[in-house]
């Protein structure tokens, strides 16, 4: 359909007429996608596809090219944890653009998130955290199609949840979860970026289908609690350790090799240290 | 016999006890035996390394290891 698109002169004449430096601003994208009974994420695909950039991501440009802005928008990243990490995760990934998000939390957001948790605000209590992170992503970028899932992961529903998904990203709270992730990952065959965090501490590494780095970090902690529970989470730790998981995502993404296969990176913000760890 | 190794801790590991510090033993010494003695309980589970790599908790200690132990962190 996109293919027809493309040598539909009036749609590319259209775009290029409203193309401002090579940059679609968003009233253009709206009026192509009404004039031409598109979605928004369509007409992105197609100005992505000649050349040209939406505008919103102007400053994007040096970073990512119009082929790797168009692989995010053909990707689907499940998150799963909308929380802590969760929330900044899926606020990375809709300004980055990725076409498909799934947003995955069972849990309402209470009183106690309110130190850390990008989405939690007073009016925001008692609301479901995987519904709010997808109407956050969908005022932010509503070329982005994000999809809440109310529902708490295992091993039974994981592979219904992640079908499709070019990336998962662990942004739980419990170490049992997190592993019950990474064996799923693992069946279905998918890159697992890993984030987790404690007070002023926290570690990021990224699994690729076949490696068993998750269970290698918890080894025998299967019923472990990890130094969260006496520590908690401050509201700067989940910030940075969210930044860098949403970096590894795009790097999968473009295909780019990530610097943490088989590593561990352990972040300690007391003393500013970045440990890394071969797993 | 002795056994000198250096001890290094980071993160959570680090508050109410050091960075880093030489320990002498007079006889061998496994991971496993050696975290009572640094005040961090058994069910506190550590990502353990010996000179630089992961390394089974029964493992017996060489002179001049170097131990780097990590806090197991789960929070989101």
């Amino acid at each position: 359909m996109i293919e027809n698109h493309l040598n539909n002169l009036e749609i590319s004449s259209f775009l290029k007429v409203n193309a401002q430096n090579g940059f679609i601003p968003w009233s253009a994208q709206g009026e192509a996608a009404r004039r031409f009974n598109l979605t928004l994420a369509e007409v992105e695909e197609i100005i992505l596809r000649l050349s040209l950039m939406p505008l919103r991501y102007r400053r994007n440009t040096n970073t990512f090219n119009h082929r790797q802005q168009l692989a995010f928008l053909k990707s689907r990243v499940s998150v799963i944890g909308c929380g802590g990490l969760g929330g900044y995760v899926i606020e990375g990934l809709a300004r980055l653009g990725i076409g498909q998000i799934t947003a995955i939390d069972p849990d309402v957001f209470e009183e106690t998130n309110l130190n850390r948790q990008l989405n939690s605000s007073f009016s925001n209590l008692g609301k479901s955290k995987a519904k709010i992170a997808a109407k956050r992503a969908g005022e932010i970028n509503p070329a982005v199609k994000c999809v809440p899932r109310i529902l708490r992961f295992s091993k039974t529903n994981g592979q219904e949840l992640l079908q499709g998904s070019s990336v998962a990203v662990d942004a739980l709270d419990n170490i049992p979860a997190r592993l019950e992730l990474a064996w799923v990952c693992n069946r279905m065959g998918i890159p697992l970026v890993h984030g987790a965090i404690a007070g002023w501490y926290g570690q990021v590494t990224v699994q690729y289908p076949g490696e068993d780095t998750i269970e290698r970090i918890y080894a025998g902690g299967e019923e472990a609690v990890g130094a969260e529970k006496n520590l908690g989470n401050p509201a700067f730790t989940p910030a940075l350790v969210a930044g860098l998981e949403v970096s590894e995502v795009c790097k999968i993404l473009i295909q780019k090799a990530s610097p943490l296969k088989g590593i561990l990176i352990v972040i300690d913000l007391l003393d500013m240290g970045f440990h890394k760890i071969s797993i | 016999m002795s056994i000198n190794v250096t001890v290094k801790l980071f993160a959570s590991l680090r508050q109410g006890r050091f960075d880093l510090k030489s320990l002498s033993f007079d006889r061998q010494i496994t991971l496993t035996e050696l975290l009572p003695l640094l005040g961090i309980p058994k069910e506190e589970i550590v990502i353990a390394l010996i000179n630089g790599k992961a390394a089974p908790k029964d493992k017996p200690l060489a002179e001049g290891d170097v131990v780097s132990l990590f806090p197991l962190i789960g929070g989101g």
